[in-house]
């Protein structure tokens, strides 16, 4: 849903399946914008790792539905920003500690990638404690 | 997603991956690559060639065959990934450990 600013406002459950859901309804938003591929690639990834956090540790459960996220896309002439809110566990991503670096294959732990390149593709990061919600602010690139 | 995966001499398993591989992707092809590619217990190359878009759900599938594999002592090489793809891998920090490499060539050396 477009809101009076041309942004678009999503409300969806804390579950897996919204994470595509997601993603189809911002490349349509985006779409009459024209982003490039390497655009759509960052935006993409960015709204993956960052749902994705929010679904498996944002709550007691690892997939609640009863637990909502939402998001708000504005595609600027030279960025998309995007805000994530959601009532999860307090979580600063701006501040957790970077995924430490395996040397070694046996030394590597499956998982905790997301937020390293969250960081790593986005041009700013921005987060806030806000009404008890954590409120998650990436500007992507154009 | 798809998931191939074939047979070659050696014997050898090869894994051809095509489509989107993040968390829905990895959550469609998990099973079928943990069972074809590590129980099997044969070294692997597993082609990224058909893979547009990749997460951390998809390295860590990945992640969790080679290590299955090396369990075995076994290894499992990777080729093909797009330049994007390629990226990613990059910025993971887990390019060198996963044993990526530009093409099959490579990977089958790097399994011999």
């Amino acid at each position: 849903m477009l809101d009076t600013a041309h942004r678009l406002r999503l409300t969806l459950p804390a579950t897996r399946a919204s994470v595509d859901a997601a993603r189809i309804a911002v490349l349509e938003y985006l779409a009459p914008s024209r982003p490039t591929p390497r655009t759509i690639f960052d935006v993409e990834l960015v709204l993956e790792e960052v749902l994705m956090n929010v679904v498996l540790h944002g709550g007691a459960g690892s997939d609640d539905a009863d637990r909502s996220m939402d998001l708000v896309v504005e595609s600027t002439p030279d960025a998309v920003r995007m805000v994530f809110a959601d009532r999860g566990i307090a979580f600063d991503p701006t501040t957790a500690a970077a995924h430490a670096r395996p040397a070694t294959l046996s030394d590597a732990v499956p998982g905790g990638l997301g937020i390293d390149l969250v960081r790593k593709r986005s041009r700013s990061l921005a987060y806030a404690r806000k009404d008890d919600c954590n409120v998650l602010t990436v500007e992507i690139a154009r | 997603m798809e998931l191939e995966l074939t047979e070659r001499d050696g014997p050898i398993t090869c894994a051809r991956l095509t489509g989107r591989l993040d968390t829905a992707g990895a959550d469609r092809i998990g099973l079928q690559m943990t069972a074809g590619v590590v129980a099997t217990a044969r070294p692997a190359i597993v082609d990224l060639s058909g893979v547009s878009f990749i997460s951390s759900m998809g390295i860590r599938l990945l992640l969790s065959c080679a290590k299955g594999l090396k369990g075995k002592g076994q290894t499992m090489a990777i080729f093909g990934a797009q330049p994007a793809v390629q990226e990613v891998f990059e910025q993971s920090g887990l390019e060198e450990i996963l044993d990526i490499v530009p093409d099959e060539p490579h990977a089958l050396a790097r399994i011999a």
